[in-house]
């Protein structure tokens, strides 16, 4: 076995969160006294908000940032539901909880489905404690099980997350004094010889570039991204959280295939497959939202989503998916997308009892959010 | 329902022709999952047709399938004279002389997000560190002839592995029948002589038996085995051959009376021209011998069989004749090929019961409310050929990672081109033992980790994250685990003891 190099340079560029989300993660898991990572900060602090999505808590777990501290350093909410507007105005609201309750081998919207024919189901919407909450402004944290999932992510402010990541990845020996990115020297094919910055010349045995065009050297990306010690991870979706969620399961990637040096020809391919997979899925639910199911006709995944579920109401999983279920059900509803039949597990109930499960569970979703707004009143 | 000029109605039929393993385990599913809905479920089987009787040796999904049936397990083992299996034994495949397990169950403990065949590999080359075997606790259990259900505490060592079942595939279907039937199938005996199509769309419309009888229905289900009366000689489907990757055509198989202790788990040896099986169950040990018809002839082949088999034969030899590959389309009109008619793919991985279960867990996920199903159909293809790829892959990571030149069958699949989606997850391991993910399919890493190391493709580096870790930590890790094992497996009963002792010993028929 070859013996790895005495210190392993890396260099990120990117701006904002996009070079200290990975920096921050990058050195809680890498050994110290092997790696030396320098950060290319060439964002402008930006002052917006920022949503993270429930899986968010992964990387903070691996960095050490807890829900108090997320609140209190970059003045974060708690989310269980966001919204995205498309062009004409219009919101469509997508919950990071489930409709229901599964119930004998099937999802509750199929119980949903057979009742709402019969004209005696409240709008799907109202089958959802996230949206509900959402809609009352209510929180209610993560629910026991037996009761409908509930899952929460993030509005945090972008500086001050920022600000949050920046200091917590400076503890643990990441620099940043480098100044601005100038250019980026591939002499060798394939191969990043140097990188010049404002204060400094570096020879980085692995160079990750995070973000798009705003980034100072957009026209070098992708040969940077053909080299084997270059790595570049586009992130232009326009859906909220989901730059901030590719950014963090690409550092988990990257971390999972972390090379002693430059990554191998087998290393690297299956890493932008990973990355193609997770964006072709982003493409697929921004589509779907913003044009509805018209958009299918361009994505071989989506059609199979689009027309799987106007079928028979199941929503079809690829390897890699991104969204939940409740937010495909949510999006394929927004689209109009009415099923012409439920599963057929369903029927092994009457419909007497299907109308009493429908009702017994909007009555169990009311009185937690009755809870939920007793406590605020509490608060 | 009306819809686009043409007539959707409720279906409310299926019928499945043949009633082998495939038959009786998809009526047994359709009766106790879709029975009360509605749909009246028909097996056609004739006496006068033998069974192949695959799948002597199963996966742990199988207790999830007789789970949800609401088999109880104690009768099913006492039913089908089955014994527990932790695992495949793998003798010869990387070099002559060398063993190995695949277990049903983890390597180790993941540490700091790195999973423990990482931290094996740094220290593999230390003579105390020994092979990654002693860290599975299925293969411990399984190197003592022990057996114990896993535990349910997460926390627990004895967590970190399932277990599955080996048994009597003869026993097995006619056990299924009563149990589909007292949920509401209907047996008819007799021979399909003929299937008639619909002129206008291509649809299977009656199958009509020897005695004239005419069945309709709308769904079909071929479980005729090779023959495919169904899905290949009324529909056409077409099969997609695999043999360049595998080139094992044919077996020959033959029980033998048990020696030894009985093992919990089956032996796949390696031969010069294919591998034979060994299945110990309660009354008997089931043997066989898949080979490759181009560089063995048959009567080397059953020689080969009867020379090493290891109790006194119970019956003659029974040649069977293979292609491996699928159908182009598993459900075709309104038929679906379910078993062997659907595709084979040779028994290395025990995986012939699972491509069954999956068929049928897929079609009651898919189950049309109509007569209207071609976006079920479409999904339903597309799940099961990334099943059936998947583990084809796998399959022929087995011949491929070899250093055998002792036989020209060797040479051959040593060298052979292999499909670029294995060719990706070899050099990915190679280079620092990465595994490759997905979410639909069969096999997870520590499967892949195992025949991977068990076959000799050591990863040249490891997981750097490793070296957060000093070599005397992980040291101290692995002497505690290896002692952890070893002593979690001391306290397990004996395989034989643990079938007597929990009323699962079946009577030897």
């Amino acid at each position: 076995m070859s013996k790895h190099p005495d210190i392993i340079r890396v260099l990120i560029i990117g701006g904002d969160v996009s070079a200290w989300l990975p920096a921050a993660m990058l050195a809680a898991r890498l050994p110290k006294n092997i790696y030396e990572i320098t950060v290319c900060d060439t964002g402008d602090g930006r002052e917006d908000t920022l949503l993270a999505r429930p899986y968010i808590c992964r990387a903070h777990d691996l960095i050490g940032i807890d829900d108090q501290a997320l609140a209190h350093d970059a003045s974060a909410r708690p989310v269980h539901a966001y919204k995205v507007e498309r062009e004409t105005g219009e919101e469509i609201c997508l919950p990071f909880g489930e409709y229901g309750y599964p119930h004998q081998g099937a999802a509750f919207n199929h119980y949903w489905l057979r009742v709402a024919q019969t004209g005696q189901a409240r709008a799907l919407a109202d089958y959802n404690l996230a949206l509900r909450l959402t809609e009352a402004g209510g929180f209610l944290g993560k629910v026991p099980s037996g009761l409908p999932f509930l899952d929460y992510g993030y509005e945090l402010s972008r500086r001050r997350y920022v600000a949050l990541l920046r200091r917590i990845a400076m503890q643990s020996g990441v620099k940043d004094d480098v100044g601005a990115i100038k250019n980026v020297t591939i002499a060798t094919p394939g191969l990043i010889e140097n990188v010049t910055l404002e204060r400094a010349q570096l020879t980085p045995d692995l160079t990750l570039c995070f973000g798009g065009e705003d980034l100072p050297i957009a026209d070098q990306l992708a040969r940077i991204d053909e080299c084997l010690n270059g790595f570049f991870l586009e992130t232009p979706s326009g859906l909220p959280g989901l730059a901030l969620h590719q950014l963090q399961t690409c550092t988990m990637r990257l971390l999972t295939f972390w090379p002693s040096g430059a990554f191998t020809l087998a290393e690297k391919t299956e890493l932008k497959r990973l990355q193609k997979a997770e964006t072709d899925l982003i493409n697929d639910m921004a589509a779907l939202l913003e044009y509805g199911p018209e958009a299918a006709k361009n994505s071989r995944s989506l059609r199979r989503k689009c027309q799987v579920y106007a079928a028979r109401g199941r929503i079809p999983t690829e390897d890699y998916e991104v969204f939940s279920k409740p937010e495909w059900l949510a999006a394929l509803s927004a689209g109009g997308i009415v099923p012409r039949s439920y599963d057929r597990l369903v029927d092994r109930q009457s419909l007497s009892e299907s109308v009493a499960f429908v009702a017994q569970t909007v009555a169990r979703i009311d009185q937690l959010l009755d809870r939920s707004k007793q406590k605020r009143r509490a608060v | 329902v009306s819809e686009g000029g043409e007539t959707q109605r409720r279906l409310t039929s299926v019928i499945i022709i043949g009633g082998g393993t495939a038959g009786w385990m998809t009526a047994a599913g359709l009766a106790s999952m879709l029975g009360r809905t509605g749909l009246s479920i028909t097996l056609i089987e004739s006496e006068e047709i033998g069974i192949v009787g695959v799948g002597e040796a199963t996966l742990p999904h199988i207790r999830f399938f007789n789970e949800t049936i609401g088999i109880n397990e104690a009768e099913f083992m006492r039913a089908t004279s089955a014994t527990f299996k932790l695992g495949i034994e793998f003798v010869d495949w990387g070099r002559k002389g060398d063993s190995y397990i695949h277990p049903f169950g983890d390597f180790g403990l993941a540490h700091n997000g790195v999973e423990f065949h990482q931290y094996w590999r740094k220290m593999a080359d230390r003579p105390d560190t020994g092979p990654i075997d002693a860290y599975s606790l299925p293969i411990v259990a399984c190197r003592h002839g022990k057996f114990q259900p896993p535990s349910d505490d997460p926390r627990s060592v004895s967590s970190t592995y399932r277990y599955a079942y080996q048994f009597d595939a003869s026993k097995y279907a006619p056990f299924l029948r009563k149990h589909a039937e007292a949920r509401g199938a209907i047996r008819v005996e007799g021979k399909v002589v003929d299937v008639a199509l619909n002129k206008e769309n291509g649809d299977i419309e009656t199958v009509t038996l020897e005695n004239g009888a005419a069945y309709s229905a709308d769904l079909f289900i071929d479980c005729t085995g090779f023959f495919g009366l169904l899905i290949e000689k009324a529909l056409a489907t077409g099969y997609d051959q695999w043999t360049e990757w595998l080139p094992c055509d044919r077996a020959v198989a033959a029980p033998s009376e048990s020696a030894g202790p009985l093992l919990p788990y089956t032996r796949a040896t390696a031969g010069t021209a294919g591998w034979r099986w060994r299945i110990p169950l309660q009354h008997r040990t089931g043997n066989g011998h898949v080979y490759a018809s181009a560089f063995t002839s048959d009567a080397e082949a059953e020689d080969a069989l009867v020379q090493n088999l290891e109790g006194a034969p119970l019956a003659e030899p029974r040649q069977l004749r293979f292609t491996t590959g699928k159908r182009r389309k598993l459900w075709n009109r309104n038929c679906i090929a379910i078993g062997l008619s659907g595709g084979f793919l040779e028994p290395l991985e025990s995986t012939s019961i699972y491509l069954i279960q999956e068929g049928i867990t897929k079609l009651l996920e898919l189950f049309p409310q109509t007569t209207e199903f071609a976006d079920d159909t479409e999904e339903y293809n597309r799940l099961m050929d990334l099943e059936f790829e998947r583990v084809r892959d796998f399959l022929i990571l087995h011949y491929v990672a070899t250093e055998r030149d002792d036989s020209d069958f060797w040479n051959y699949v040593r060298t052979m081109p292999i499909p670029d989606s294995l060719s990706q997850k070899l050099a990915l391991f190679q280079t620092r033992g990465r595994v490759v993910r997905y979410d639909h399919g069969l096999f997870l890493p520590p499967s892949w980790i195992a025949v991977m190391l068990g076959q000799r493709v050591l990863p040249e580096h490891y997981d750097m994250r490793v070296d957060q870790m000093n070599h005397m930590d992980i040291e101290a890790h692995m002497t505690r685990l290896r002692t952890l094992m070893a002593n979690t497996v001391a306290k397990m009963d004996d395989h034989a003891s643990y079938l007597a002792a929990n009323g699962m010993s079946g009577a030897a028929t």
